[in-house]
């Protein structure tokens, strides 16, 4: 089975949560929002990027926001899902998965949950250029 | 008690983790940290601090028991 809340070296992808995942016959809305490593120019040369985390502490942070966006939010079902290690540019490296009664509660419970791992869960990440330097992304 | 480094500060301390004898506030251990190690002392005026995997405010009290983990500014996602 996919996990609710995942985070490794492995990648489950959207598929297999699509797949793996029996809609309620409530659902009108399902919503798949992928983080992909990029490289743009205000970047430089990025080929991949290199992630770490917090173990520990980053999945339970994960599982406290999947429930939070359950209780502020009428949906049924999120999936969080984060990826750790080299991630080359073009790569999804997470993943929201979100299945609700109508869209508007589904696109709020994704935006939540999104903005939330970006800003709260304990996972870095290093750009890694073309000529093999890298650099500690500094976020929020 | 014991401290974890991660990401740019691990790299730059280029060690995971070490055994401290510390007690007193989250905000004492900030400003020792940065006495011993000045290479990073900017970087510690960015972090939150974690206990036993919880985020916590510079004002909370350390026994000297705990785990607590420095973290830089998150950048998941």
């Amino acid at each position: 089975m996919v996990p609710r809340v995942y985070l490794g070296y492995e990648w489950f992808g959207a598929e297999r949560v699509l797949s793996g995942y029996e809609v309620p016959q409530e659902c009108g809305a399902g919503l798949v929002f992928l983080g992909i490593a990029r490289s743009a120019p205000e970047d430089g040369d990025v080929s991949e990027l290199h992630y770490e985390a917090f173990p520990e502490m980053a999945i339970k942070v994960m599982e406290e926001i999947r429930q939070e966006a359950l209780r502020l939010f009428p949906v049924r079902e999120v999936f969080i899902h984060h990826r750790l290690g080299v991630v080359k540019v073009g790569e999804p490296s997470f993943m929201v998965v979100v299945f609700g009664g109508h869209r508007d509660e589904t696109f709020k419970a994704c935006r939540y949950a999104v903005d939330e791992v970006k800003k709260r869960a304990p996972i870095w990440k290093k750009e890694v250029f073309k000529d093999g330097k890298g650099e500690w992304v500094l976020g929020a | 008690m014991k401290v974890l480094y991660f990401a740019v500060i691990r790299e730059k301390l280029k060690k995971n983790e070490e055994e401290l004898d510390f007690k007193g506030t989250v905000k004492e251990l900030k400003e020792l940290l940065k006495t011993k190690y000045p290479e990073v002392s900017e970087l510690l005026e960015k972090v939150k601090f974690a206990v036993n995997e919880e985020y916590v405010e510079e004002n909370y009290q350390l026994k000297g028991d705990e785990k607590v983990a420095i973290i830089p500014p998150v950048s998941g996602g």
